[in-house]
């Protein structure tokens, strides 16, 4: 009798359990830990408390590792396992939201360059902004000088592809000329003459490129544009901007 | 005419030269800039490769199955010895496309043959449209036949009409006393003239086999021209002299009062036994320059056969597209409309012009008497020739400059229309402000789509076409990756004692590679190796020392990973990064995992 009952508990409990990472599938979900995984706060290098900040995450349009990209000492492996949030102190948020966006490509082949701070990151067709081939870059603007923490980048993520060459640099010089800081920079072979970077590729997936911009001792980015470049990518010659986030205050 | 009237054209013939030569120097001057900025396109490469065959081996062998005729590589000559190259590797971009590039900026001083056949304004107009059209600016930066074709088009027609204007003299003995006297017109003007039209004929025989198109439009437009315009004539003709009572030699004395320069049906059995000697001298000119360029100096008598069996082939190919199969309405819908994302793009001026000017020379009184047969001709050949490369179901972009070019002319002569239809001062001053503005427009697409989307889909020109990254990064990359792959093999002969001297790059598809040999040039040939086939590689591959570098495409990609599987190399091979060739096919680069460690020592 008492077998019975647990019986049943654990089969309602899975149940439960299984509808509700269904419905969460569904709607989309917010990069939190699950339940033990990943604490809520921890300490930062400077003794400070950080936070995970709330990410919420488009629906995936695929699954598993995709086939057609090999391994590659330039590319980063790719992992189904949970990411760690990213913490942040206190007051970090989104601070990129419906922000002014130029590009190096004013005319886009796809879409419009405001999507790409809409707060919309799914991955079908109405959602992203694609720019022409080549070298092409897209540029926030904060409105004011701001602490960048972080960066979360969706390129594209219908299908599992890599983009070559992304860089993100942030500068209060609107012309990118004085005082740039690069914050993330995977092309290694300097093609495009912004420096040699050793950041490796990586495959674009439901979650976006997750990048911390701040030094080894805590200390964030303060500029009041980023800037973030990208020269096609393994499935075909253009650039695409699902969604850009800039975690900051 | 009298003497005031005579100085007045002479006046007018010299500022219209002058305006045209400035208009063909401007057209030159901008046409060379950054010549090398676009990725070089399969179809160029291929050209470029056939071209240095000649220089270094002396003789173009004609294919009849690609690379078209010799005239291209020929006028590459000069080019390389003027600019010290003695092998591919030695030239660049700049070195090949300086050749359309000269001849589009001639093909605007030919204005000058037909001039008194358009008329001044209307060749002004033309010579204008002809700079600044995007789709020829574009395409004479391009390496191919195309550019080339249109100039020895236009010649013939521009030769052939001189030659109907210098033999008046000789053919019209008895005039109407009040019609000019020719001055300067010696019969030996009429031989060169026709030598040269014959000539022209046979260049566009030895450049592109496409140019049968253009005869036969020619052949038609004159044929309703001659039938058309002797039909109307003698009927007025024989109207008036039933009305005044009068009956006068139709065709013949009637019509050389208006029309001293026409060729009649009647007279047409006449006209041949006047003139058979100089056409036959242009009939074997023609043949002549065509076999002399097709064998190659005499060095290859099987090109002249081939060029013509060739026609069976191309005739196929035209006829059913194959990866060219596009829709009739292809070329307008590049030249009038084509939007893509934010950009649109359109040459409308051109074609709006291009219709007025073919209501002015279809009207029976749109036009002054000299230029009317000459300008019909030029609208039936236009909408003929436009019929025929629309209906062929084979299409690629470049093909549309031998109608475009008559477009052009007819736009000039639609423009110099307007103007005389609107009498109105003001209203002629607001049309050419309007036809002003939109050359302007013309302009800036020139620019944007020469200069900006010069390697983009958004380009209507731009088809099949690699992109801008292709062309600057990737042979730099390869040719470190080579001196790491070099490194890695010296190191290791060092130690084997092993003679150093293997194919380090394996270029792997069974797709079209080009334009990858072109980027891969100033390398040793011996250290490349090119298969089309991937089981024969698999079989030879094993036979040779690894190579260094695998490229293959995106399409062939799982079939060579496949390959690596089974010779046991795919653990020591992985993609490294990827360039756009054409839409829908990347190029990738796979890289031996030892070479990239010397590499990135050296990064």
């Amino acid at each position: 009798m008492a077998a019975r009952r647990l019986w049943r508990v654990t089969m309602s409990t899975c149940a439960a359990l299984l509808s509700g990472a269904f419905l969460a599938g569904l709607a989309g979900s917010a990069e939190t830990p699950a339940a033990g995984a990943f604490p809520k706060t921890i300490v930062g290098p400077g003794g400070q408390t950080l936070e995970a900040v709330e990410i919420k995450l488009p629906r995936p349009l695929f699954q598993g590792t995709p086939k057609h990209i090999k391994p590659a000492p330039t590319l980063e492996k790719y992992t189904e396992a949970p990411r760690p949030p990213f913490y942040a102190v206190a007051g970090v948020t989104n601070i990129a939201l419906n922000k002014k966006v130029t590009s190096s490509d004013m005319e886009p082949i796809v879409g419009e360059l405001s999507m790409a701070t809409d707060g919309d990151k799914e991955g079908a067709d109405g959602s992203f902004v694609e720019l022409g081939p080549g070298l092409q870059w897209l540029q926030i603007d904060l409105g004011k000088e701001s602490e960048i923490h972080g960066l979360c980048v969706w390129h594209f993520h219908a299908e599992g592809r890599v983009y070559h060459d992304v860089i993100v640099q942030a500068s209060n010089d609107p012309e990118f000329q004085r005082d740039v800081v690069t914050i993330f920079n995977n092309d290694f072979d300097n093609s495009s003459k912004l420096g040699a970077g050793k950041d490796l590729e990586y495959i674009e997936d439901y979650r976006g490129k997750l990048i911390d911009a701040r030094d080894k001792q805590g200390n964030p980015v303060k500029a009041r544009y980023v800037r973030l470049y990208s020269k096609g990518n393994t499935s075909n010659d253009m650039n695409h901007y699902v969604e850009v986030e800039v975690y900051g205050k | 005419m009298s003497s005031q009237q005579e100085s007045s054209n002479r006046g007018i013939r010299r500022w219209l030269a002058i305006a045209i030569a400035l208009i063909a120097a401007a057209a030159l001057t901008t046409r060379l800039v950054e010549l090398d900025k676009r990725p070089m396109h399969g179809d160029e490469a291929n050209q470029a490769f056939k071209a240095a065959e000649l220089l270094t081996s002396g003789v173009y062998v004609y294919d009849r199955d690609d690379h078209h005729g010799p005239s291209l590589s020929y006028f590459t000559l000069p080019a390389f010895w003027l600019s010290g190259c003695r092998r591919l590797a030695d030239c660049d971009e700049s070195t090949l496309r300086i050749v359309p590039v000269v001849f589009g900026a001639g093909l605007i001083l030919l204005l000058l043959l037909v001039a008194d056949g358009l008329g001044p304004l209307a060749t002004l107009v033309a010579a204008v449209l002809s700079a600044f059209s995007p789709a020829m600016f574009f395409y004479s930066r391009y390496y191919i036949q195309e550019t080339l074709l249109v100039f020895f088009t236009f010649a013939a027609m521009g030769c052939g009409w001189r030659f109907l204007q210098s033999g008046a003299a000789e053919r019209w003995p008895t005039q109407a006393p009040n019609l000019p006297s020719p001055s300067g017109r010696k019969p030996g003007r009429r031989y060169a003239w026709a030598i040269a039209a014959g000539g022209c004929v046979g260049m566009m025989h030895a450049t592109k086999e496409t140019w049968v198109l253009a005869a036969l439009a020619a052949a038609v437009a004159l044929g309703v021209v001659i039938s058309w315009q002797l039909g109307l004539a003698a009927l007025w003709q024989n109207l008036r002299a039933c009305l005044g009572g009068q009956r006068q030699n139709t065709a013949l004395t009637g019509l050389s009062q208006q029309r001293p320069d026409f060729v009649g049906a009647e007279d047409l059995p006449g006209w041949l036994r006047h003139n058979w000697l100089p056409l036959a001298a242009a009939l074997l000119t023609a043949c002549a320059t065509a076999a002399v360029l097709l064998s190659s100096f005499g060095q290859n008598w099987r090109g002249p056969v081939d060029s013509l069996l060739a026609y069976s082939d191309y005739l196929h190919r035209g006829g059913t597209g194959g990866l060219h199969r596009n829709p009739w309405y292809f070329y307008f819908e590049r030249l009038l409309a084509f939007r893509s994302g934010a950009i649109f793009c359109s040459e409308a001026l051109i074609g709006a012009l291009a219709a007025v000017g073919c209501v002015a020379a279809l009207l029976p009184r749109g036009l002054p008497g000299p230029q009317r047969w000459f300008c019909r001709f030029l609208a039936v050949y236009t909408i003929v020739l436009t019929g025929l490369y629309s209906l062929l179901p084979y299409k690629t972009p470049w093909c549309m400059l031998s109608f475009l070019h008559g477009m052009i002319l007819l736009a000039g002569l639609g423009a110099a229309a307007l103007l005389q239809w609107l009498r109105k001062p003001v209203l002629q001053a607001i049309a050419a402000l309007v036809m002003l503005l939109g050359v302007v427009q013309l302009a800036d697409q020139c620019y944007r789509l020469n200069f900006v989307f010069f390697a983009d889909p958004r380009n209507p020109h731009v088809y099949a076409h690699p992109v801008s990254h292709l062309h600057t990064d990737m042979p730099p990359l390869v040719e470190r990756l080579v001196e790491a792959a070099v490194g890695c093999t010296e190191a290791a002969a060092k130690q084997n004692r092993k003679a150093v001297g293997i194919a380090y790059i394996h270029v792997v598809t069974t797709e079209n590679y080009w334009p990858v040999p072109w980027y891969l040039r100033r390398l040793p040939p011996e250290s490349i190796g090119y298969w089309q086939d991937i089981q024969a590689w698999q079989r030879e591959a094993s036979a040779y020392p690894q190579p260094a570098i695998i490229l293959t495409t995106s399409s062939a990609q799982q079939a060579v990973e496949a390959a690596l599987d089974r010779l046991c190399w795919a653990q020591r091979f992985f993609p490294l990064a990827s360039y756009g060739l054409r839409p829908g096919e990347m190029l990738v680069v796979y890289l031996r995992d030892d070479v990239w460690q010397k590499f990135r020592e050296s990064l």
